[in-house]
């Protein structure tokens, strides 16, 4: 009895002669829908905050400040594709995502992608081939994710502050909204003047402004 | 005249598609693809065709440096170089399509270079000086010493049934006639070509690749031809032995090339369908099993050529 | 629900009362499972002993603080009362440079065996530009007691076929049996302890799933369980079953590829194509559930990132009703074939009472017939929701575990059905997450159960947005040394199949810390290894 089951199972073996390998054709089998995809960042609505490289937990993202230009960048390789980055955007700008890439008659299931043969991969889609093996493609120099932003300058001395014009400008939108009518009105004034104006200048300026400490209440 | 003096080239090249068609047998069993026989479009940079598979690799090995460890003695050199003529003389005593030298003692000539060149393979992996050598050239020798009684007996009850000592006149198809002698002629052939129960001397997770563990280069794509003729001498012999029908002209020949072929589907068949022995279990068991069936072959000789 | 939280006691002890209280629990059958080691700054060394009481059905938790001075770190070694302290005391030393007293074998565990030679040099920290690793050949021989001089020594590593990753086992053999075994850990070192120190709580989180590949998400969810232990919330039911489905599948993932791996280290390269090939069905599993193959990110503080909803567990469900048809064919396969079994059965015998002695865990001391898991003594995510068993086999060796991995990938295909047919019948507006308020000051522990045996962290709290410290203890560390004793005395064929049987992760063991190179703790030690590489050497003769 003990043989028979013994041949049995050398049979079921042997059978693998005749089927099907096992090996995916091609070079891929599919991509899930789960799958994150690449960062995206709607340079629109970035403001340079930081928060996402403050978020990023393998080194990806970086700020670099340079002649009054702050640029927020992400390097594809070196990214986990975590997207916890995405989480935290306060402005929702980054985005983990192939969907631009996609055609849209491609059907909207599990497999989606089955590649047999180069020739099979639909033309569109190529460009998602080229990202998805990314280490089959040494040569090609890692893409990097890039936003410019112009940085704030101090109206009075000229010295460029570490914060994006756009981040005040956002910053002071929603401070305001918050605030009731007339006390935004006085805000508004105050803001104006010191908001944009590196800390040095703004203690010089203090006392011409008079921008002594109000209560709202 | 037989043009008996083709045999070695006959052999390097059938060797090596025998070679290709081992790789991809097993690679089926496995539930993988093998080395492709037509490579798809994408990758016709790499290859058009993986046939010549085993070919390319020894031609890589000979395009690389040699590099020779200091401990090596001169044996390390000359060993494989020994080795490979061992096995390239041995063309020309093996049948191919029934065109062999001509010599009436062709066995016991075939016996002593098949041996000679393990030996030689023995003598240069100790002669690198690697523990791990040195380990697989211990286990390569009981090895040895437990198989060549099967193999020779084997091979010696046919001769018993022809009263010849010469490989050609007793060809045939002895497998119905003999089928013990070909079943212990058959685990012979595992045991000296390495095989999977029998790969203990070159057993890869434990003493890395044995014997050739400091070969590399020339001298390993040395190794490497002399096993793809081996491949070819000892399947040649088991196809001439057993499977062989006569005939002449491009029917031996297709006679001829189905045997190796049945032969080597048994071969990957059987590496891949078992793991590998201890040696103290291989070397029971080899004295057991094989030397038992070749006794009995030798009995039913005996009896068929005396008594009947 | 018990939460582990709950059975968790920390107890101090002075350096005097450490050998008479640590005897008392060891005679009440206490396991000594981790002791570690902090620097507390100008407080001294905290040493931390980690105790649980396998045979108590819900498993208790001790763990025996003792605080050494700074000036004078010196603590009594428990080695001589148990073997279980031993590779935890020589990481101490190596680590914090306490001097642990009377330690039977005191030799580098992680470092170089020369590195006392190579770095005691003077100029190294006068002149800050000498190079800072010292490539001369060294001074002395390596104080390494395994070159005993008839014998001839084989290595296996630092690379070497049997061994999937990077360490050092050096053998000394006589006609292939092995006389003597040493292990050298540390080729994979990468500081992650003390990098989890520097940066906050959700950094951390993906830097433990980079522990060890095989075990990521029983990483990360025992870093996130000690976490939470500390802020002391209730995590949400679905959350819970989703980390029991993921890690049940990575069970399975790993024990296939375990068994695949065994079979190619006896030679049979087809067992592994196999398992590999349904070892695809899994990963296809979780590439749906998460995007990625191997490391998903789906754990977080509080619960689960990824949501698994009823399509993905439909999926899920489909896939694994064909691997239970397939896999129970593998297994049949695999356990065919006479050679194989001759292989492993008698093979790296570790008998029951060896190993409690030895404090085994995982497929080890559950192929010695010992019914100790986790899952059942501390019962984590929804292991108490559903229903299963634990798996023991009586062979105690190979062979049975072996036995044991492919009967607990049977049990792990029913817990993840059971778990996917939960996870289908819950409304999908459920909250994955639950909120977390400020993370007090506190300490938390948390134990669980991944494919090679307990895996245990120990986080500390400071208020902070970064913990004070991280300890982790993976299921190898005790296991390894336990390795060295099974191979001793057999066959040198018999080495990879014990490797294998045991299935070590040397990457997770080589997790870890910081080198405090003091000068004379390093002249100390040197003249002690020396002691001690005599002794053995003539014991070995």
């Amino acid at each position: 009895m003990k043989k028979v089951s013994q041949m049995r199972a050398f049979g079921s073996l042997l059978s693998w002669l005749y089927k099907k390998p096992a090996t995916v054709d091609g070079l891929f089998g599919f991509i899930a829908p789960a799958s994150r995809g690449f960062p995206k960042r709607n340079s629109d609505l970035c403001t340079g905050c930081g928060a996402c490289n403050e978020r990023c937990s393998s080194g990806a993202t970086s700020i670099a400040d340079k002649d009054a230009i702050r640029t927020m960048s992400i390097d594809t390789l070196r990214c986990i594709f975590c997207a916890r980055c995405a989480d935290i955007c306060p402005e929702g700008a980054l985005d983990f995502t192939f969907k631009s890439e996609i055609p849209d008659n491609v059907p909207d299931n599990m497999y989606f992608f089955g590649i047999t043969d180069s020739k099979e991969i639909p033309e569109i889609s190529k460009g998602i081939v080229r990202h998805i093996c990314l280490s089959h493609t040494i040569d090609e120099q890692s893409q990097s994710i890039e936003t410019t932003l112009p940085l704030q300058k101090c109206p009075v001395c000229g010295e460029i502050l570490p914060v994006s014009e756009k981040f005040l400008e956002v910053v002071s939108q929603r401070t305001l909204e918050h605030l009731q009518p007339d006390a935004a009105e006085i805000v508004r004034e105050d803001m104006k003047k010191y908001l944009r104006t590196c800390i040095s200048c703004r203690r010089e300026m203090s006392k011409e402004w008079n921008t002594y400490p109000r209560k709202f209440i | 005249m037989d043009p008996f003096w083709l045999n070695p080239i006959i052999a390097f090249f059938c060797g090596i598609f025998l070679s290709f068609f081992f790789r991809k047998v097993n690679a089926r069993i496995q539930g993988r693809r093998g080395p492709l026989i037509i490579v798809p479009q994408s990758l016709h940079d790499i290859n058009h065709s993986k046939v010549l598979q085993p070919l390319y690799d020894i031609l890589k090995l000979f395009s690389k440096k040699t590099i020779i460890p200091t401990a090596a003695r001169s044996l390390f050199i000359l060993s494989p170089v020994f080795a490979f003529l061992c096995a390239f003389t041995a063309c020309f005593f093996v049948p191919v399509a029934g065109i062999a030298y001509v010599y009436p003692f062709s066995l016991v000539i075939l016996f002593y270079l098949l041996m000679g060149e393990l030996l030689f393979e023995i003598v240069g992996g100790i002669a690198s000086g690697s523990l791990f050598s040195v380990i697989g050239g211990v286990r390569e020798v009981e090895l040895l010493l437990a198989n060549e009684l099967p193999f020779i007996l084997g091979t010696f009850a046919l001769a018993i049934s022809y009263n010849t000592l010469s490989i050609q006149e007793m060809m045939g198809f002895h497998i119905l006639t003999n089928p013990f002698a070909a079943i212990a002629l058959f685990l012979a052939i595992l045991v000296k070509l390495h095989m999977k129960p029998f790969d203990i001397s070159e057993a890869e997770s434990e003493i890395v690749s044995g014997l050739t563990t400091e070969y590399n280069g020339k001298l390993l794509g040395l190794l490497d031809a002399t096993k793809i003729i081996m491949l070819f001498v000892l399947v040649a012999l088991f196809a001439g032995l057993f499977l062989w029908v006569p005939a002449t002209g491009l029917a031996a020949w297709f006679i001829f090339l189905a045997g190796i072929g049945a032969t080597v589907l048994m071969l990957a068949i059987v590496h891949s369908l078992f793991s590998r022995f201890r040696i103290d279990q291989a070397t029971r068991w080899l004295l057991k099993v094989p030397l038992a069936l070749s006794i009995i072959a030798v009995i039913l000789a005996v009896v068929q050529r005396y008594v009947l | 629900m018990s939460k582990q939280s709950d059975l968790f006691k920390v107890q101090d002890v002075s350096r005097e009362n450490l050998i008479p209280e640590v005897t008392d629990l060891m005679n009440s059958g206490a396991r000594l499972m981790y002791a570690s080691g902090v620097d507390r700054g100008v407080f001294g060394f905290q040493l931390d002993y980690h105790f649980c009481f396998d045979d108590e059905a819900k498993s208790r938790y001790l763990l025996l603080r003792a605080l050494v001075k700074r000036n004078e770190p010196t603590i009594p070694s428990l080695t001589p009362i148990t073997t279980q302290a031993d590779w935890a005391e020589r990481e101490i030393i190596e680590f914090l440079g306490v001097k642990v007293e009377d330690h039977p074998d005191p030799r580098h565990l992680w470092l170089p065996l020369n590195w006392d030679d190579t770095h005691a040099k003077p100029d190294l920290e006068q002149n800050p530009e000498s190079k800072r690793i010292n490539t001369d050949s060294p001074k002395k021989p390596p104080s390494d007691h395994i070159f005993i001089q008839p014998l001839s020594v084989v290595p296996y590593g630092p690379y070497h076929p049997a061994l999937i990753e990077s360490n050092f086992l050096k053998m000394s053999v006589e006609d292939e049996t092995v006389i003597d075994a040493d292990l050298k850990l540390g080729f994979n070192h990468r500081s992650i302890i003390k990098l989890m120190e520097r940066r906050d709580y959700y950094k951390d989180i993906y830097l433990s799933e980079r522990i060890c590949g095989f075990c990521n998400v029983h990483h990360t969810l025992t870093f996130v369980m000690a976490v939470e232990n500390i802020l002391g919330i209730e995590i949400p039911q679905k959350a819970n079953y989703i980390r029991t489905l993921l890690g049940e599948l990575e069970r399975m993932k790993s024990h296939l590829l375990a068994i695949g791996l065994l079979g190619e280290l006896t030679g049979f390269k087809t067992m592994l194509m196999h398992s590999l090939r349904l070892r695809e069905e899994i990963l296809d599993s979780l590439e749906v559930i998460s995007g990625q193959r191997i490391s998903h990110g789906a754990m977080t503080l509080g619960g689960v990132k990824i949501d698994i909803t009823p399509v993905h567990a439909d999926f899920i469900r489909s896939r694994l009703k064909s691997l239970k048809a397939s896999v129970s064919e593998f297994f049949e396969q695999y356990l065919a074939n006479d050679i194989l079994i001759d292989r492993l059965k008698n093979v790296g015998h570790l008998s029951p009472a060896d190993a409690r002695t030895y404090g085994a865990v995982g497929p080890l001391v559950r192929g010695s017939g010992h019914p100790f898991d986790v899952r059942k003594q501390f019962p984590y995510a929804a292991y108490e929701d559903v229903s299963w068993e634990v798996i023991t086999e009586n062979g105690a060796d190979s062979l049975a575990r072996l036995k044991v991995r492919m009967r607990e990938f049977m049990v792990s295909l029913d817990i993840c059905e059971q778990c996917c047919d939960i996870l289908r019948s819950v409304p999908s507006s459920s909250p994955i997450v639950s909120t977390m308020s400020e993370l007090p000051c506190g300490e938390g522990v948390a134990k669980t159960e991944p494919p090679r045996g307990e895996l245990l962290y120990h986080v500390a709290s400071n208020g902070t947005n970064t913990p004070e410290f991280v300890r982790l203890r993976v299921p190898t560390f005790p296991n390894a040394p336990i390795l060295l004793r099974l191979i001793k005395g057999g066959n040198i064929a018999d080495v990879p199949v014990v490797i294998g049987s045991i299935d070590p992760c040397f990457s997770c063991t080589d997790r870890a810390t910081v080198v405090q190179a003091n000068k004379e703790i390093i002249i100390q030690k040197s003249s002690k290894t020396n002691e001690s590489g005599e002794r053995i050497k003539r014991g070995g003769k």
